[in-house]
């Protein structure tokens, strides 16, 4: 209960006071009841939230666990069950009993029973007057008015009002789902603890783990890959003994075989004896995985296919380097061979044109550029920009001559003459082929012959006679026009179908 | 019981009793329309005006008439027209002949210089005009010139105007009806009304009014009304209304805030606990309840809304946003 106004010395005052005190009590019980069911939703939530907090704690502790290979700390189901509820009810009486005690406002209480008496604020009106400093005579009448209904309020019983409680919002039902769902989740756990071991132990292995469990670890991994794995390590045994040694002499034998095997799949003529090596370093460094065939392996036969596809091909592609100088200083010559007219699609007929293709251009400059670059960089000890001066200077000679040799490929009155040169106006001519000249690149790119390699095919029509024709029974086409709300598009359509109607009638 | 007491009852009672004496005259000739002569007879005892709508026919300016027949005051009718001027409703100086062949200039007073005033379709004058009542009706004078006129109490605008037909017309202004206290709907009779109205309208006798009260018995009137004592929660339920129909305000609802442009101003908050005295005089009690303010929420509320462009595509009315604005803010005991 709130304070009461002040009452001032008229003693029929404070015994009206007293009275309407007693009215408001009985309008308590109601209240409080409204208030607890309209704050239900509330609380129950928040219940639901801690209902949904300790499992899922359990849950991160198990998948911390899972993640860092601690030792597992296993909860009973009903525990949990328990360490849950618990706390969620408490929670929920305490915050239910806290609403349901809360003082009742005085103000409040007299209002209910005026509305559900039909006083019109009588009781509310006398209250807050009585309380008054000063009264004039229209509140001194309101309060006189307030005694006449003062009778009935005391008797009546006061019904609890009617409250919509509010649903559990969409956040309370996710609590609700989730604590269900982390719960089954550790029973899942706890039922089943074989599932989710073997998962468990690789990832303690990657991480670097505990001995023990390293150890066990490998035990398990002996039946799946055999001839990889190291020695059986006898504690007893001592340094240099000869069962070490015969253990050693089996375990090289053994490690031979098996990068034999690794050699002949691999294909990278690494010899037997580095490979056994590596065999061997990986064997006595950490006994945990480093001897696995599963990422290290691949990455070391990677490393010296690769130095040997460095040094093989250089040796191999010296020729064509050197053709594919002679061919580039030819040609800004004006020395150009036949082959030259041979590569010049307009010259081959139709058929043959779709199959025009500059394979060995293509093979030989890509090789080039790539065998460049290595040699580029492994003379100046990197990567260095490539530089024009290392290039002879263009040609600027635009006349189609061979120089002061005759052409090879004249016949008669002069024959065929060299080929075409790739800038100016011959460019623009389809069937040209263009070798692409990249600017900051030490070789000609890719050559492109602007030609469609379609053939032309002749067409066959069909002559339409003119004839007397009957009047169009389809659309026309697609027309673009505004859609139509059905009840226009009826509309206009009988619209135009009665205006047919009358045409043909006239007609 | 205390003396004060004794008066403040024998007050009220004179107040009914007055109240039922002009009511029932005006409902000699006046048949149905039972709350739109509440509301224009609470509206005057308020010390308020009124703006009557309704369509042409159902007796908006008899009403006005009969209730300046019914009391004894100054009544006077005004006809807007487009072409009127405000000097036709405030008055203006005229040149006349004096005694001798001489000529002066004497004021010759408009209309407007009355105690009840009908101002009938008010929106079919044009805003200069129509802003002519605004000092009338607020400052209860008129300036004109150099000249100050005083308007006699009791002062009441009551003005008509037609839903329909608004072609042609000017809108009032948010200011102009700011200061009418109630905005009062008039509606179709009833099918039993109409037989009355038929009976006494078409018949070979009138209805004369006889004038029940005078102008200080209103004065006297509105005195009580402004004595009743108005408690505090009550009083804050009527800001909590006010406040509710201003878009963005803490007790505004979700419709309010979508579709409402302009909310009522302070003078609604007046207007509600004015009216809400007059009903609960009217009630039989001493203090204003909430329920006498939300009786006359709609009638004070409604034109002090204006409706935003979405509201209106929507169909919404001011009178949809009252409502949902009293759906939406409860008394401390609801």
């Amino acid at each position: 209960m709130t304070h009461p106004p002040s009452t001032d010395e008229d003693p029929k005052a404070k015994e009206l006071q007293a009275l309407l005190g007693d009215v408001a009590e009985r309008a308590e019980a109601p209240l409080r009841q409204v208030r607890v069911t309209r704050d239900a939703a509330e609380f129950i939530e928040h219940g639901l939230l801690i209902l949904f907090a300790v499992p899922a704690l359990l849950v991160l502790v198990a998948v911390s666990q899972w993640l860092f290979g601690l030792e597992a700390v296993r909860f009973s189901p009903w525990v949990v069950a328990l360490a849950a509820i618990i706390p969620a009810v408490w929670y929920a009486l305490i915050r239910g009993a806290i609403i349901y005690f809360k003082p009742v406002d005085r103000r409040v209480a007299l209002a209910l029973a005026d509305r559900q008496l039909h006083l019109q604020d009588r009781l509310t009106t006398a209250d807050q007057f009585l309380g008054a400093e000063q009264r004039t005579g229209f509140m001194q009448a309101a309060i006189e008015d307030a005694q006449s209904v003062l009778d009935q309020a005391l008797h009546a019983d006061l019904e609890r009002p009617e409250t919509s409680a509010r649903g559990l919002r969409a956040r309370g039902w996710m609590f609700a789902m989730l604590a269900i769902a982390c719960f089954l989740g550790l029973v899942a756990l706890d039922v089943a603890p074989a599932a989710v071991d073997p998962s468990r132990g690789v990832t303690k292995s990657g991480r670097g783990a505990a001995a023990a469990t390293h150890e066990e670890h490998d035990e398990r991994r002996v039946p799946r890959d055999p001839e990889i794995s190291p020695p059986p390590q006898v504690k007893d045994r001592k340094p240099g003994g000869n069962a070490e040694k015969r253990d050693a002499e089996r375990y090289t034998s053994d490690r031979s075989t098996e990068t034999k095997d690794v050699k002949g799949k691999t294909g990278t003529g690494q010899s037997s004896d580095a490979a056994r090596s590596t065999g061997m370093s990986e064997s006595q460094g950490v006994p945990s995985d480093q001897g696995k065939v599963s990422k290290s392996e691949p990455k070391k036969a990677k490393a010296p296919k690769k130095k040997k596809k460095k040094k093989a091909p250089k040796e191999a592609k010296k020729p064509p380097k050197k053709k594919k100088s002679e061919d580039a200083s030819g040609r800004t010559a004006g020395l150009g061979s036949g082959r030259g007219s041979n590569r010049n699609p307009t010259a081959t007929p139709w058929s043959s044109k779709d199959r025009v293709e500059n394979v060995d251009d293509e093979s030989l400059e890509d090789e080039d550029e790539v065998d460049d670059e290595d040699e580029e960089s492994e003379s100046r000890g990197g990567m260095q920009p490539t530089l024009r001066d290392r290039k002879p200077p263009v040609s600027r000679d635009l006349t189609p001559s061979f120089g002061n040799r005759p052409n090879p490929n004249a016949k008669d009155r002069g024959g065929p003459s060299a080929s075409k040169k790739s800038r100016g106006t011959a460019s623009l001519v389809l069937g040209v082929p263009i070798p692409d000249q990249i600017k900051g690149q030490p070789n000609p790119g890719r050559t492109k012959i602007t030609q469609e390699q379609i053939e032309p095919r002749s067409e066959e029509s069909h002559g339409i006679n003119a004839e007397e024709r009957a009047a169009r029974a389809d659309a026309i086409g697609p027309w673009s026009r505004m859609s139509l709300s059905p009840w226009m598009r009826d509309l206009v359509k009988s619209y135009f179908l009665n205006l047919r109607n009358d045409k043909e009638t006239k007609q | 019981m205390t003396s004060d007491a004794n008066d403040a009852r024998e007050a009220a009672s004179r107040f009914q009793e007055n109240y039922k004496k002009i009511e029932s005259e005006i409902g000699r000739a006046m048949v149905g329309q039972r709350d739109v002569i509440e509301g224009v007879l609470t509206a005057m005892l308020a010390g308020g005006h009124v703006l009557l709508e309704g369509v042409p026919g159902l007796g908006k300016t008899m009403l006005v008439r009969c209730l300046g027949e019914s009391v004894d005051l100054q009544f006077s009718r005004i006809q807007f027209t487009p072409d009127m001027m405000p000097a036709d409703i405030q008055g203006t100086s005229v040149l006349v002949e004096s005694g001798g062949g001489g000529h002066e200039m004497r004021f010759q007073e408009g209309p407007l210089i009355a105690n009840m005033i009908l101002a009938d379709e008010i929106n079919r004058a044009t805003p200069k005009t129509q802003s002519a009542l605004l000092e009338a009706m607020q400052e209860k004078q008129i300036t004109i010139g150099r000249r100050t006129i005083k308007l006699e109490e009791p002062y009441c605008v009551m003005a008509t105007q037609n839903p329909v037909e608004q072609e042609g017309t000017y809108p009032l202004p948010e200011a102009q009806l700011d200061r009418f206290l109630f905005k009062i709907v008039v509606g179709y009779p009833e099918e039993s009304e109409y037989h009355e109205i038929l009976d006494r309208t078409t018949g070979a006798s009138e209805v004369k009014l006889q004038p029940v009260s005078s102008g200080p018995e209103i004065m006297a009137m509105r005195e009580t009304v402004r004595a009743v004592p108005v408690p505090d929660h009550v009083q804050a339920y009527a800001v909590q209304l006010v406040m509710g129909t201003q878009p963005g305000g803490k007790y505004s609802p979700a419709l309010v805030n979508e579709n409402v442009l302009l909310g009522s101003s302070p003078r609604g908050a007046q207007g509600l606990l004015l009216a809400g005295k007059v009903k609960a005089l009217l009630g039989g009690r001493f203090a204003v309840s909430t329920d006498d303010v939300r009786d006359v929420a709609l009638p004070v509320l409604r034109h002090r809304v204006i409706v935003n462009f979405q509201g209106q595509s929507e169909g919404i009315t001011p009178d949809d946003v009252v409502r949902s604005v009293l759906g939406n803010v409860k008394p401390a005991s609801a």
